[in-house]
């Protein structure tokens, strides 16, 4: 049986030239995993644009000679979007990233059985640092992704293999960018504390943002 | 890097018709120089030969319909150009039910997930002639977002005269393929607009016949950039997710098992273990599952004298109730289309099922 893919962030031989290297020493990592099959895959945290939005919805009812309604709250969701930029510094670290965001692409799918029915949904656990950490350290968040954007921005530069140089990009047909852009929106799931003397399930550090 | 190769495509304008090769484009410094390639005259101006150098070309194909009669050529296009945007989307249909009040998260249903790609580029032009081969181009890709028809004939009849009917069959279907970024995909197409930037400036009316600058009809203008957008949405026929039938007993590697990375390709470099190919699997051999529809879905797997065999074996000197164990049979084949292990697949037949051991 195969393992789990675990695809950390570039380590191979242009390590030096990349943002991979600056990124594994100040911790500034960002891992999704696979909920159904443990697949893990992770990238440096270049992140702009991180939104999380707590919205409650309410029930209204209103009743004779009274001006201000019967709040009522019915739930709470979590909405969390985010920009990630990817960012290649050599055709080695574009490569194996093309194969990390590959593997990130393909969360978005699920486990599915052998007469085709979809088995396992596909909720990626997120770990952002401290803006995404779920109540036990060095766990995320699990999140049902509704859409992921890639995107690239050609005027930024591309690298192209040898073969492109040389002859006119008859080039193995390989084109990576410099850069590119990965957005990603999701709703939280909350996990739920079920600890027997406390009424509250959700858990007492929820959320956290790193704050302690 | 783009603006040394332009200005060398505006100085061997015109007459060479032997194109040296292009200066390395990256670090690669030492790379061996290739032999002059023939090529015709308006492509050693092109701009577009900027895009031939980096990016790989576009290819656009029409896949032929099924239905009899379809009018037209299909369309093959394929051309380099200079691309601007790439935008991929992938979007996930969930459904979320809200169950009860005060109940922390609801429940998240998954219906799947669909891919949509909006490229954005542009054909600029040096020549005339380049210039007609780009709006040649839009004109074709316009072609692309209307439907197909075919014609239906209908043979003359003594009291009726024949006649030919042209009917809607449906859009186009086309193997898109851009590089590493889209790799042979079907899709159809569901936008396309172009833009022709005045700006740039167009190429003239001079009396007499066309040069590399000017042409001969008037009351035509021929942009030297036109900037295209077009959206594909992409239609799989091959498996996705993880596992699946292509994959039995593998259900951490992609379905496809295709010895490919997916989406994009990553070139030479090793693929991840669980994206490698493992051994095909042919489907007869697989389980088959029964659906409501099918010919024998509430037909019994196996006959009542099956069963009896079955069970007198695993319980030996029991006796059968024949009645028994035909419902029996007949469960099995509700079991199955279920999808849970029917009872006779058990390994000890009911209690019920044991009459009597003195019974003859």
């Amino acid at each position: 049986m195969t393992s789990p893919a675990d695809m950390r962030v570039y380590s191979g031989a242009a390590k030096n030239y990349s943002v991979a290297d600056w990124a594994e020493r100040q911790g500034y990592v960002i891992r999704f995993i696979h909920e159904p099959t443990r697949h893990q895959v992770e990238f440096p945290a270049l992140i702009s644009d991180f939104t999380d939005t707590h919205s409650p919805t309410f029930g209204q009812t209103h009743g004779a000679n009274m001006h201000d309604p019967i709040i009522t709250l019915t739930k709470t969701d979590r909405e969390i979007s985010f920009t990630m930029t990817v960012v290649n510094a050599s055709i080695d670290e574009a490569r194996y990233n093309t194969q990390c965001v590959n593997l990130l692409i393909q969360m978005l799918y699920p486990s599915v059985s052998e007469d085709g029915s979809f088995v396992g949904k596909p909720f990626i656990n997120i770990h952002l640092m401290n803006f995404l950490e779920g109540a036990v350290a060095g766990n995320g968040i699990t999140c049902v992704v509704s859409s992921l954007n890639y995107g690239v921005k050609f005027a930024d530069g591309v690298i192209n293999a040898d073969e492109g140089d040389t002859t006119l990009n008859r080039s193995g047909k390989e084109i990576y960018p410099q850069s590119l852009e990965i957005n990603i929106s999701a709703k939280a799931v909350i996990a739920g504390d079920r600890v027997p003397d406390r009424a509250n399930p959700l858990p007492e550090n929820y959320p956290s943002y790193g704050s302690k | 890097m783009s603006e040394e190769i332009v200005a060398e495509a505006d100085a061997d304008v015109v007459e060479a018709t032997q194109i040296p090769p292009l200066p390395s484009l990256s670090g690669n410094q030492g790379s061996v120089a290739t032999p002059p390639t023939i090529r015709p005259i308006v492509v050693s101006t092109t701009v577009g030969r900027v895009g031939e150098a980096l990016y790989p070309p576009l290819s656009i194909v029409e896949i032929p319909s099924e239905l009899e009669g379809v009018q037209g050529a299909g369309i093959d296009l394929q051309f380099f150009m200079i691309p601007t945007t790439f935008n991929e989307s992938f979007k996930s249909r969930w459904q979320s039910e809200d169950l009860s009040q005060g109940r922390i998260n609801p429940i998240h249903n998954y219906g799947g997930t669909q891919r949509e790609i909006a490229l954005s580029f542009t054909l600029a032009a040096l020549t005339v002639e380049e210039a007609r081969s780009n709006l040649n181009i839009c004109e074709i890709l316009a072609r692309t977002v209307y439907g197909r028809y075919r014609n239906i004939v209908t043979p003359a009849s003594l009291t009726v005269a024949g006649r030919t009917d042209s009917i809607f069959a449906g859009h186009r279907e086309f193997t898109i393929d851009f590089g590493s970024l889209i790799r042979n995909e079907r899709s159809f197409i569901n936008k396309f607009s172009f833009t022709a930037n005045i700006d740039s400036g167009v190429f003239d009316y001079a009396e007499g016949n066309d040069t590399e600058v000017t042409h001969g009809k008037p009351g035509v203008a021929l942009p030297r950039e036109v900037n295209i957008d077009i959206g594909l949405t992409i239609v799989h026929y091959h498996l996705l997710g993880f596992g699946g039938k292509n994959r039995p007993n593998e259900p951490l590697r992609w379905a496809e098992n295709k010895d490919r990375d997916w989406p994009h390709g990553a070139g030479s470099i090793a693929l991840q273990t669980y994206m490698s190919i493992s051994q095909e699997v042919n489907p007869l051999s697989l389980p088959r599952v029964l659906k409501s529809g099918d010919d024998d879905f509430y037909r019994p797997i196996r006959s009542a004298d099956a069963v009896e065999e079955a069970y007198a074996a695993a319980v030996p000197g029991a006796i059968a109730d024949r009645e028994l164990a035909a419902q029996i049979a007949h469960e099995d084949a509700m079991d199955l289309a279920a999808g849970i292990a029917p009872t006779s697949f058990r390994p000890n037949p009911p209690e019920d099922y044991l009459v009597s051991e003195s019974e003859p």
